[in-house]
């Protein structure tokens, strides 16, 4: 139905795509995986012919029997939302706020096929049916803001399968998204290429995504293809080398040095905790009524208790908007709590003097996850990673800046530099290399290899690994991904809207989980182990 | 790691062409280019006009008085036989001095307070904003035709009354552009190293929003050469014998049937002076608020 043949995109100067063949057969899906930069989400729009302006295409992408690249914009606008939908990556951004979910259906349904209101509405209806919102329950009349992430990610389903178009193309559909959600959005667009025997094409990152799903699968990197072929095969034999990096990267497991610390064995040597946190409550006032009435106050921490041991990696998983990044901004002191105490090594940190706050805190440092936000663009990196020494009062050295830049795999001129001649991982590094600075005892890391590659995940968590076993430093560890949960940590707490439901070691929960939010979260993680080899029985 | 290094220096070099291309779109822009190109002609001239202006502003010449514009007397002279166009160039000088004073009035106090309502939230907040709009509910010229009514007309006071002005507006802006920048995770980075909101305020928030702050000083500057021209024409502003362009025109309202020379400079000069900054203040803001950067 669509095969790319030899397409080779050049941007300006930059040569983006080469050589790329592909084939897509009615009811298939196909897998396209990369990292980021690999040409995964050029070779979609290239399709689509949405290509940026001085791009310049090669070789010949057929359509049945539109050649695509030769096409008119009249016969691409009538190929675009008719025979191919495309699904992109962020729902917030794909709907338009100010129209009804319904007429952004219905909208397409009466351009391409010039049905009447009435009858697109109808069949605007029947396909939120299909995506799994009963109108019953989620009316044509609502609006985008009205729904969740998830939900949202459905209406763009319908919107691109509104007219059941023989392609869809779907960007990174379920990056956004939590693990239950991706599950069953992945769900759904199986069950939607199943009953309308349409092709998707299905790019991710994620190599698990991939493999749960995907029929056949196309390996690219640096806009080459690296291996092609049936799911199966491909992720059995490995036969390419960057095929085996990409998987074993996705799995990769830190070598430990040291003995792994769990809360039990802390509790049975009686080793005194290096952070308690007691019955903590914290409360966000939401929207005001009137100027006068007191705002309902929104709880996001419910009455959370827990300890951390020196050396102790413990891991907070949740979902997005369950309170995890509140915990902990509580605990730096960034939000005040409503009620609750924090000790850290047997200093009350609620109530003690803004002098004691600030020695305490350069025991405690953050690792953010977004490495692009979290530093001053304005700012070189001496400046950025010497920035918490504010906290001992002290000037630094610069042998001290180098060794610490050295320490997280850096060098010593990169000190001079600015954080955006940096690629990603190296950013994570450099965010690293500031909470290091201090010596703290504890870090917390906020989701600290989310925003990365696989293989650049890998290598920040050998990093992280190894100052564990260097200076044994306790970690919060607060990610959605279960899988570096079970390589990296020894314990895991699971939080859900604002609560800790169940505690326990990573062996224990993974294997035996006791709550069904756990076992609900356990049953929706992509896990390419699992996969693989229930693939290959 | 060399391979890395390979990569960095590559980045770096990208950097230095961005710089470059950076100047190059400036100098494509033209609401820039032509912005800056007035502005600067106006500058000079009020530079100039501190060492030498074609004749002294300050004698009157009976005899030489309504000449059209010729080739001594280029604007020609007023109804005092002063020249006009040595007039143009004082005054300038006074616009310039009055509007500059008065921007800086405006950021001097109303970054810091809108900088601090961002920072404190809450109360401080609430009463600081609510009291700028207070002062910004009054029209700009109002407010300062009753600043000098009540102290008395000059410059000086023209200044104060334009600067109250502008401390509303600056206020506002940074409070807003700082409020986008708190919630980044520098900024929460800054904080967990216990830094002060103030410290926080100098060494983060403030270089992030400074281009904004400087597009807005800019075209705040136009709106105060208008008001200085506004405050003078009503004889509130800058007192005679020094040569002002309000004034200017107010001073050829009535001869404005046999001497439209007299109106047609002083007002020539107020628009070019108002639209070359406005035109400079909308370069710079294509080319600093890459939101709203355009290719073109």
């Amino acid at each position: 139905m669509l095969s790319i043949k030899n397409l080779s995109l050049t941007i300006g100067d930059i040569s983006v795509l080469k050589d790329i063949d592909l084939n897509i057969k009615p009811g298939q899906i196909m897998g396209l995986v990369g990292e980021s930069g690999s040409g995964k989400s050029m070779t979609a729009l290239a399709v689509m012919q949405l290509l940026p302006h001085a791009s310049k295409t090669s070789g010949e992408i057929r359509f049945g029997d539109l050649d695509i690249l030769n096409a008119t914009e009249k016969q691409m606008c009538n190929l675009r939302g008719d025979e191919i939908g495309m699904v992109f990556q962020e729902p917030m951004t794909a709907l338009n706020p100010v129209k009804t979910i319904g007429e952004q259906i219905a909208e397409g349904i009466r351009f391409h096929t010039g049905a009447s209101g009435k009858d697109a509405r109808d069949q605007a209806a029947r396909i939120l049916e299909q995506v799994g919102l009963p109108t019953s329950k989620f009316g044509l009349n609502r609006y985008p803001h009205e729904l969740s992430g998830g939900q949202r990610q459905r209406v763009v389903i319908a919107i691109a399968c509104a007219i059941q178009p023989k392609l869809l193309i779907a960007d990174e559909p379920t990056t956004a998204l939590d693990v239950t959600i991706q599950a069953q959005i992945l769900d759904l667009l199986k069950k939607l290429v199943e009953e309308n025997n349409m092709g998707l094409l299905l790019i991710s990152h994620d190599l698990g995504v991939i493999a749960d799903a995907a029929d056949e699968i196309t390996i690219i990197r640096s806009g080459e293809i690296i291996e092609a072929g049936p799911t199966r095969d491909i992720l059995r034999n490995q036969s390419h080398p960057y095929t085996r990096q990409l998987a074993k990267a996705s799995t990769h497991v830190p070598v430990r040095k040291t003995k792994p610390v769990t809360a039990l064995d802390a509790k049975k040597a009686q080793t005194p905790p290096l952070l308690q946190v007691t019955n903590l409550i914290c409360e966000y006032p939401t929207k005001r009524n009137s100027l006068f009435e007191k705002p309902l106050p929104f709880r996001a921490v419910d009455d959370v208790s827990f300890d951390i041991f020196p050396g102790q990696t413990l891991a907070l998983v949740g979902e997005s908007g369950c309170g995890k990044s509140t915990l902990a901004r509580t605990l730096l002191r960034v939000h005040e709590p409503h009620s609750g105490g924090i000790e850290f090594e047997d200093m009350d940190l609620l109530n003690s003097g803004h002098q004691e706050i600030i020695a305490a805190r350069r025991h405690m440092q953050i690792v953010f996850q977004d490495p692009y936000g979290s530093f001053n663009p304005r700012h070189k990196v001496s400046n950025i990673i010497s920035e918490p020494m504010h906290l001992v009062k002290r000037k630094i050295g610069k042998d001290e800046l180098v060794d610490a830049l050295i320490q997280v795999g850096l060098e010593a001129n990169d000190l001079e530099k600015y954080p955006h001649e940096f690629s990603g991982g190296q950013r994570q590094r450099i965010a690293i290399a500031r909470a290091l600075i201090t010596k703290p005892r504890l870090i917390i890391a906020d989701e600290p290899v989310s925003a990365l590659d696989v293989s650049i995940r890998a290598q920040i968590l050998d990093l992280l690994n190894y100052l564990r076993d260097k200076f044994r430093i306790s970690y919060l560890f607060i990610t959605h991904d279960l899988s570096v949960v079970r390589a990296f940590c020894d314990d895991v707490m699971v939080m859900n809207s604002g609560k800790i439901v169940e505690t326990g070691s990573v062996s224990q929960l993974f294997d035996n989980p006791a709550s069904d939010y756990t076992k609900q979260l356990l049953a929706a993680a992509p896990d390419l182990q699992k996969t693989l080899s229930a693939r290959n029985s | 790691m060399s391979d890395q290094s390979v990569e960095n220096s590559k980045l770096v070099h990208i950097e230095r062409e961005t710089w470059r291309n950076f100047a190059r779109k400036a100098m494509r822009n033209r609401s820039f280019t032509i912005g800056a190109a007035i502005t600067l002609i106006i500058l000079a001239m009020a530079l100039i006009s501190f060492f030498w202006t074609p004749f002294d502003v300050t004698k009157l010449e009976i005899i030489k008085r309504l000449k059209k514009p010729d080739a001594t007397y280029i604007f020609g002279t007023d109804h005092f036989g002063r020249d006009m166009f040595s007039m143009i160039m004082v005054g300038s000088r006074n616009s310039i001095a009055v509007a500059f004073v008065a921007v800086a009035i405006g950021l001097v106090i109303g970054v810091p307070l809108g900088t601090l309502a961002a920072a404190r939230k809450g109360f401080v907040e609430e009463v600081l904003m609510r009291f700028n709009d207070l002062v910004f509910a009054f029209p700009a010229l109002l407010s300062a035709v009753m600043i000098t009514a009540i102290f008395g007309p000059g410059a000086i006071n023209a200044i104060i009354a334009i600067g109250i002005f502008n401390i509303p507006v600056f206020a506002r802006l940074s409070r807003s552009a700082a409020m986008t920048i708190w919630p980044r995770e520098y900024v929460m980075a800054a904080r967990v190293a216990g830094k002060s909101s103030a410290r926080i305020t100098i060494e983060h928030i403030l270089p992030n929003i400074a281009n904004l702050l400087i597009v807005q000083a800019t075209i705040q500057f136009s709106l105060g050469i208008l008001a200085e021209a506004g405050l003078s024409y009503v004889g509130l502003g800058t007192q005679p014998p020094m040569p002002s362009w309000g004034r200017m025109l107010f001073e050829a309202q009535t001869m404005i049937g046999f001497a439209p020379h007299m109106a047609l400079f002083p007002g020539i000069a107020i628009i070019l002076a108002v639209l070359g900054l406005n035109l400079l203040g909308d370069g710079m803001r294509d080319l600093l608020d890459p939101k709203l950067r355009r290719e073109r």
